[in-house]
This record gives structure tokens, sequence and C-alpha cells, in this order.
């Protein structure tokens, strides 16, 4: 068969980028296929109205100009889930999103486009905790210390930034007893600052005379990570390190990469070999502008799709029948705790009448439990923050609750009404903290192919998750620890949504290492097919943010990838 | 409670019924940067906004059709049922007013807190799932996700400043232009997108050890 390339990458989000760019510098042609838009490159002058070129492989491709028109940094035009530019659908914004079937309340936060959603996450960048690794996973906390080395050092990953809102935390967080860490490897529990991927803030950012134009570089603290981030006076120059600015001009720089854009892989094209068994030997696609089918073939494929989409990939592709492919989902469990605080506490604490929530970068401090998960300071605009806070809940509306007083929270549910409307007037001065839960992979979770639905692309995926009792507890002590910080800061009320179990950012463990692939990422079943994305992880880290880890991995992955088939 | 405009049909006065429910009653303009529409036609039409998205947000490939799939009529007749069934086991706390019950449906004509209540009859799926129309009949995990996105379309489209879209913001999304600086901002004491702010205060540890 005529090899088009040396390997395919499906999907240029966290994972797939890593291995291109480590596959070129090792002198691999790379052909890296994307569902999504390109945001900020001369061959997609305006990447939402018109299809553009086919492909790019020159980092002078690339455009800050075109990313500062793309990245408009309004919440309804770029993170609004149906519309927004930073959505999981095509580049054609007139065109509907691409489905999931999701029976519960919530949602699922991804974005399409080369960045995929590292485009809108909040680049924050720590390593597993060692011991939801060790003597569980197939490879140990150590092995991955060099590769987590290495990601760290590409993407600048340094403690973040102290504004208004992460000085209150802090104080909330020493008051209350616990120990500020300065470690990467964390094995107890204690506060600290983001380990994160943005870069460090010009140090004369407090100037007056400081000259804020978008061109500069470095953090300006402009509140906008979620939103895409297009600060810098190059693409590659820009301040949050998603992949669209980092790992894409990396690997465009080695000269083996081509990036296509609006490609949809349908199907993992397999076939028998008499001496390696079932192997993939290439993709099949679809354009998502024009709707043509094409098929493109290589020596190795690398799937990269996320967590939701690289097990529809596989059941949509008829790939070999296994109890795991889909199952095990994780995500964190998410739930969110606020205060709201009075001005003259605020004075008194941090020397301004408020907490800023829109000043800094997205979420700047962090809290970390081994065996329970984590608490991470949230600070978003308006939008976003009314949504998570106030009305998205799995307990109803507070009006109707029955008030608890044992538990630490004034609130609980949904907020409406005129208690909304007094509570988003007290939003500058409202603290947020995010929880992420060290929930346990069930195998009776997952994806799986809904059984009428179908898009352009085939059977779209259906995705349920409960958590278990176990997740529920250690959910429960991290909020009443959150609370406890903010009301240690001087908060006089305390709010507790009690987010849906639905609501799937942090997704992984689909694909889970040791029964989809073997310890290197490779496809037990298939050979020649590879996996570098979140749905790899063998569980969920015992809480922190998912990206790291996969980007770890997707170095080694490409290591090992090289050294069996390219040596 | 809100008026009925002449032109509003079933389904737009049920979601308006709804968003007044969820977002407490008009803003205090006076304040306002810039200029402003009235709340009436742009702080409060959120509705629109909602009907929008929720008749853009699902299709379905039929012999490689795709079907757009509006959800927003649907949506509106099962709030319809579920106060009905709510005011028949009398859950209503106040009482129904018979002008919006003619006019602008049983959902619009339920105080705002029973809007909320009948809506929680759904979200405890405590109405019969075989009385509701397609594509909500016997289909209770689309009742629920439905009726989260819905309740959540209200938040972000409001506090994100959808209205500041203006006379745009029915718009496709690649046409839409702010406009005006969204009451809602003010009210919220937030400034708007920004490209910086002056607000470095430190680093708690300069670098991490191993």
């Amino acid at each position: 068969m005529t090899q088009n390339t040396d390997v395919i990458i499906i999907g240029a989000g966290g994972g797939g980028s890593v291995v291109a760019k480590e596959l070129g510098e090792k002198g691999i042609n790379v052909v890296l296929l994307e569902a999504g838009p390109w945001y900020g490159n001369k061959k997609w002058p305006t990447p939402n109205q018109e299809h553009g070129a086919v492909s790019s492989s020159e980092a002078d491709d690339l455009s800050i100009e075109i990313l500062h028109k793309c990245f408009t940094n309004y919440e309804s035009d770029m993170n609004d889930i149906i519309t927004g530019k930073l959505r999981w659908g095509p580049a054609d914004r007139s065109q509907n999103t691409w489905n999931r079937n999701i029976p519960q309340v919530g949602f699922a936060w991804q974005s399409s486009g080369v960045g995929g959603s590292t485009l809108l996450y909040f680049a924050n960048s720590p390593r597993a905790f060692q011991i939801a690794m060790d003597g569980i996973w197939p490879i140990s906390y150590r092995e991955m210390i060099p590769y987590y080395e290495k990601v760290e050092a590409a993407l600048s990953v340094s403690p973040a930034p102290m504004t208004s809102k992460e000085e209150l935390f802090f104080y909330g967080a020493k008051k209350a007893g616990w120990s500020l860490l300065r470690t990467l490897n964390v094995t107890s529990p204690g506060y600290r600052p983001q380990p994160n991927a943005i870069l460090s803030p010009p140090t004369n950012i407090n100037d007056s005379n400081f000259k804020f134009d978008g061109n500069s570089e470095g953090c300006t603290l402009c509140g906008h990570c979620v939103n895409g981030c297009c600060i810098g006076p190059k693409v590659e120059k820009a301040a949050k390190r998603s992949t669209l600015v980092s790992y894409i001009p990396y690997a465009l720089k080695t000269g083996r990469v081509e990036v296509r854009p609006n490609t949809f892989v349908t199907t993992i094209l397999a076939e028998k070999d008499k001496e390696e068994g079932l192997k993939s030997v290439g993709v099949r696609f679809r354009d998502t502008w024009t709707g043509e089918i094409g098929e493109l073939n290589a020596k190795v494929v690398v799937m990269a799709a996320g967590t939701i989409e690289s097990p529809r990939l596989w059941l949509n592709s008829k790939l070999p029948g296994n109890p795991w492919v889909g199952k095990g989902l994780t995500n964190h469990w998410f739930d969110c705790v606020a205060g709201i605080f009075d001005e003259k506490v605020l004075l008194d604490v941090i020397g301004t009448s408020s907490a800023e929530p829109y000043i800094g970068q997205n979420s700047a401090a962090r809290f970390d439990y081994p065996g329970l998960g984590v608490i991470q300071l949230l600070g978003i605009s308006p939008g976003l923050h009314s949504t998570i806070l106030y009305s998205l809940s799995n307990d109803g509306y507070n009006f109707l609750r029955q008030p608890n007083p044992t538990e630490p929270w004034d609130i609980k549910g949904r907020v409406v009404g005129k208690e909304l409307t007094e509570f988003m007037t007290e939003y500058p001065r409202t603290l947020s903290v995010l929880i992420f839960t060290d929930d346990e992979v069930n195998q009776k979770n997952g994806v799986t192919l809904d059984t009428f639905l179908r898009d352009a692309h085939g059977r779209i995926p259906k995705i349920k998750y409960e958590p278990s009792n176990t997740d529920k507890k250690k959910r429960d002590t991290l909020c009443v620890i959150a609370a406890d910080i903010l009301k240690k800061a001087g908060a006089k009320r305390i709010i507790r949504p009690n987010l849906p179990p639905g609501l799937f950012i942090h997704i992984e463990s689909t694909m889970r290492m040791g029964y989809v692939t073997d310890s290197d990422c490779e496809a037990l079943q298939v050979k020649r097919l590879y996996i570098a994305d979140n749905s790899v992880h063998y569980n969920s880290l015992g809480g922190p943010n998912p990206t790291l880890t996969t980007q770890a991995l997707a170095v080694r992955t490409a290591e090992k990838l090289v050294n069996k088939y390219f040596n | 409670m809100f008026k009925i405009q002449r032109k509003m049909n079933h389904t737009n006065a049920t979601f308006r019924a709804l968003n007044d429910a969820v977002i407490a009653e008009p803003l205090d303009l006076a304040q306002n940067q810039g200029p402003t529409p009235s709340s009436d036609t742009l702080e409060h039409s959120i509705y629109e906004y909602q009907i929008w998205e929720l008749n853009h947000s699902l299709s379905q490939t039929i012999f490689k059709m795709v079907i757009n799939i509006h959800l927003a009529k649907p949506t509106a007749k099962i709030l319809d049922k579920a106060a009905r069934q709510l005011i028949k086991n009398t859950g209503h706390k106040e009482p129904v007013n018979p002008t919006m019950l003619r006019e602008a449906g049983t959902f619009a004509a339920l105080a705002p807190s029973d809007r909320l209540r009948a809506v929680s009859l759904l979200e405890q799926l405590k109405v019969n799932p075989f009385s509701l129309p397609l594509p909500f009949f016997y289909n209770s995990g689309l009742v629920l996700s439905i009726l989260g996105t819905v309740i959540m379309l209200t938040t972000i489209g409001y506090y994100s400043g959808w209205s500041g879209y203006g006379s745009t913001s029915l718009e496709t999304p690649e046409k839409r232009k702010t406009e005006y600086y969204p009451a809602c901002w003010e009210q919220a004491g937030y400034p708007g997108p920004s490209k910086g702010y002056h607000g470095f205060k430190g680093y708690l540890i300069d670098k991490f050890t191993e």
C-alpha cells in the first residue's frame, strides 16, 4: 500500500500536538488531522466564514494579527457552547454543534480547533499525585518524571503570579492552618500557587504608563485565559501556552509536520497482517466544509481525539471488541464553593474593597490533598461565573430547600430571582473555588454509541457518569475544607451549588492503559495504533488537572513509537 | 409580571416567563454607560437568545440529510404540561393569572416561584414521560439535559452580555457585533473585556522544588 506519510495523528489538541512535535524532531513525517478550525494562520484569514486552504506546514503562516481578530475576549462570542468559537463543532458557525447524547444534567466542555480544548483551558499544569500512580498504573511516577520535566520546560511551567483574589485565598488557607507547598511532587495537603503554563507578567506591568495593547510579551492579567488568550507579539509567544501557540509552532518548525484543520476522522482503517496480526494502516476522513470523504495511509496512526471521540472512533471503526473501550470514565465530579465578603474585610485583608475576580489569571492558586482531590481558585467573567455558581446544580433551587444548619454553607442549589440579582451585585466581592474529586474508575461509566442518533460522522457518542458513595464523601470533605478556608479569609456568606455529575471538563480514562493499550500506549488489539489523549489515563490522577500528564505521556509515547517502528 | 406583547406566541411567552423567574425584575439602567436600548427590548429578551440556541443545538442525520431539530417549541410544551400538573395537584403557592392563562399559556400564568416549582416536577421526573411530546416522549434523559441547558442559557446569555449585540443579537454568530455595554455588567460591577490590569501582587514562591 502507498504510504502518504509516516504517522497520522488524529486531533491537534493537548496530546496530539505534542506527539507531532516530538516525531517531527526525530525526522518522522507527520500529518496532523484536526476536526475544527485554525485560528491565527494566514491560510485561514476568516476561519469561521470560509474553507480556506487545505493544510499548512510552515511556521511562517502563523499570524498574531489574525489571532487578535479571532479571539475577541467576549464570553458570548468565544465560550457559548452552541455558537461560540471555542465549541465542539465545525468551523462554520452557521452549522450546528456536533451532538453528544448526555442523558443527565450537564454538558461536555470541549473545543474543536487546532489547540483543541487547550484553547479554553486555564493552562494549569500540575503533575499527577504520586500515590495515585505508584503500584496502580502500569508505569510509575518516577518513570514519568523526565517526561514531566521536558513538557514543563517546553511550556515554561512556573508558579503563577498573585493578584487580589490569590492573596485572599492564600490568607484564608494559611489562617485555616494549612501548609504552603513548594513542590511539584505533592505528597501531603497544602496550598500553593498554580504551576501553570502562562508566561510570567512583564516586570513593569504595574507602571502606570505600561501600555496594554495586546502585543506585549507575558501575561497582562487580563483574565481571559478561558476565552482563548491572544496576548503576545507573535503567535508562538502568546501568554497562555495552549498547544495552538506552543507545540504546534514547535511542530511546524521541524519541517516534518503538516497540519490539516476542518478534517474529521470517521474511521480507523485496519487490516490483518500475517506477522503483526490486525494493524492500523490509515484513516478515512470527512472535510467539514465540503462533506468530501478522503483516505490517508501511514505506517502508524495515533488517536488523540479526546476522551469522548477516541472511543467513539474505535467503536464506529468496528475495531475488535474490548470490555474497557469507552468504559471507566472519570471526570473529577466538580463542585464549586464561593464566599461573599464585606468591603471592610477585604480592605483589612488585601487592601482593596474588591476581590477583583476578573483581574489576573482565571485560576492562579490551588490546594492539593492527595487522597481526596483538589481545590483551585476560580476568577472568571460574569457569564460563566453566574452559570457555574448559580444555575448548574444537582440540588434543585435554593429557595425550595429546607435549610440545614449543620452544613457550612448558607446557600445550596440554584439561585434565582431577586436573590440571584443580589448575589450578582456582589460579584466583585465574591471569591470562588472549584473542587476536583479524586473519583474512582467504574466500568459502568463511559462512552457508548447511541442506538439511534447519527451525525455526518457516524453514530454519536452517548455519555454516562454516576459517581460512587466514596466519591461523594471525598467531595463533601473537600467542600467543607473550602468553606473553612473562605470563612477564615473573612467571608460572611458561603455558597455551594452542588454541581451535577454530568459536567464533563476533566474527562479521563475511557481507553485505559493496561486494558485497551499496553504500557507504551499502543492498542493491545490493533498494532500500529497508539493513543495520546486523556482517555489513556489509568485513573483520574488523584484529582490534579489532566493535561500535563497527557502531554508527558505523549512525549513518552512518541519515543516508544519511534523505537518500535522507525529504528 | 411581564406584559404580553401582541406578537408573542406561546413559545416566546413561555420562555419569557421562565427568564423572568430566573432573572429578577427589570434593572435600573439609569447609570448605564453609552447608548442603551430600553430594558424591555433587550435586557429582558434573553428568551429570544434561548430559543435561537435551542433551535440550533440539535441536528440529526437521516439518509445523509442533516435535519435541524427545533427544540424550543416542544420544550415550551413540556413546561406547560408541568404547570398544569402543578395546578392540578395544588402545588402552586400563588394565584394563577387568568389573563395570562388565556393569552400566554399555563406556565406563564404561574407566579415566578411557582414556575420553578413546575420546572422541578420535570427535573425530578414526576411528570409522566409517556405524556410528553416528541422528542421528550419517554425520554427522561433528554428532559434532564435540555432543562439543565435552558436554565444555564438564561444566566450565560444574560450575564455574558448577549444583549450588548443590540440590533445584531439574532443574527448568525459571525454577523453579531457588540454595540453597547450591557446593563447587566454595570449591575455586576464588571468593567467588560480588557487587555490587562496593573494588578500584579508578586509571587508567593519563586520556583517549585522537585
